[in-house]
């Protein structure tokens, strides 16, 4: 039996507080994971059912979707163009967030939010923007 | 999905492999880094801020080790999609890292994404192939 399995099924001391266990979560997560962060909100939540922040982490921390998208077959357009681009002209517009279109330059500007703004009528099936770094 | 590879020219750093990533939240497609070491997705501050305002923190205050020093932020648990110009898109519920502090490029992590997925890798091709089942 793993170390883990022996812990799950020992009572949690009653000396144990909520912060305890936020504090072990934030120990998970502060290592670079979220695997058995989860659990350890659920047993927090096991003798302090209504604590507010437990819950909402169980919440923020229950599982990942991921779904494939078949209604959107032949959506996006082939983003090469835009690869062109970058590699022909990144030198040019060092510094620069760029907004391209099929492989066109639609606006390079100095923040996201202008090149945001400049692409916003145009479809996201071709548009790219990047930020030359 | 074809991936664009660097040679420094589109991010300034070693970085390779490069996937356009799709931001649903605000209609519009970046590209990001493909990091088997990072362990969560990273957003440049100002794709960050548009993504914060329309989503809950998971975790308000994360640590982060990286190349380019350790950084305070928070996690939040963000929609993204990886756009096939062939085959099928995939929408993933990904965790992302978010600090007004970084100034590397997006990133796309292990923990925060790649780990959801299945993918492999074309280096011939410049192919990124990305799937669920």
């Amino acid at each position: 039996m793993s170390a883990m399995a022996a812990r799950r099924l020992d009572p949690e001391p009653e000396t144990r507080t909520p912060e305890s266990f936020l504090e072990e979560i934030r120990d998970i997560i502060n290592s670079g994971t979220l695997r058995g962060a989860r659990e350890v909100a659920e047993r927090g939540l096991a003798l302090y059912p209504d604590h507010p922040e437990l819950k909402r982490l169980h919440h923020a921390l229950r599982p990942y979707e991921v779904r494939s998208r078949p209604d959107l077959r032949g959506f996006y357009l082939d983003p090469r163009p835009n690869y062109e681009w970058l590699k022909k002209n990144a030198d040019r517009y060092r510094g620069k967030w760029v907004g391209l279109d099929a492989g066109e330059l639609v606006l390079a500007a100095d923040t996201f939010d202008e090149v945001l703004e400049a692409l916003r009528d145009r479809s996201s099936r071709s548009t790219l923007i990047h930020h030359l770094l | 999905m074809q991936y664009i590879e660097n040679r420094r020219e589109i991010t300034g750093s070693e970085a390779r492999i490069l996937v356009p990533l799709s931001l649903d939240l605000i209609s519009k497609t970046v590209l990001a880094v493909v990091d088997t070491a990072a362990p969560w997705c990273i957003f440049e501050p100002e794709v960050g801020s548009h993504l914060r305002q329309l989503v809950s923190p998971v975790e308000e205050q994360v640590v982060l080790s990286t190349r380019l020093g350790t950084l305070k932020g928070s996690l939040y648990r963000v929609p993204l999609r990886l756009p096939a110009a062939a085959g099928d898109s995939l929408d993933v519920e990904a965790t992302a890292f978010l600090s007004p502090d970084w100034r590397g490029p997006n990133f796309i992590g292990y923990q925060g994404l790649l780990q959801r997925i299945r993918f492999a890798v074309d280096p011939e091709t410049n192919l990124f192939y990305f799937g669920r089942d």
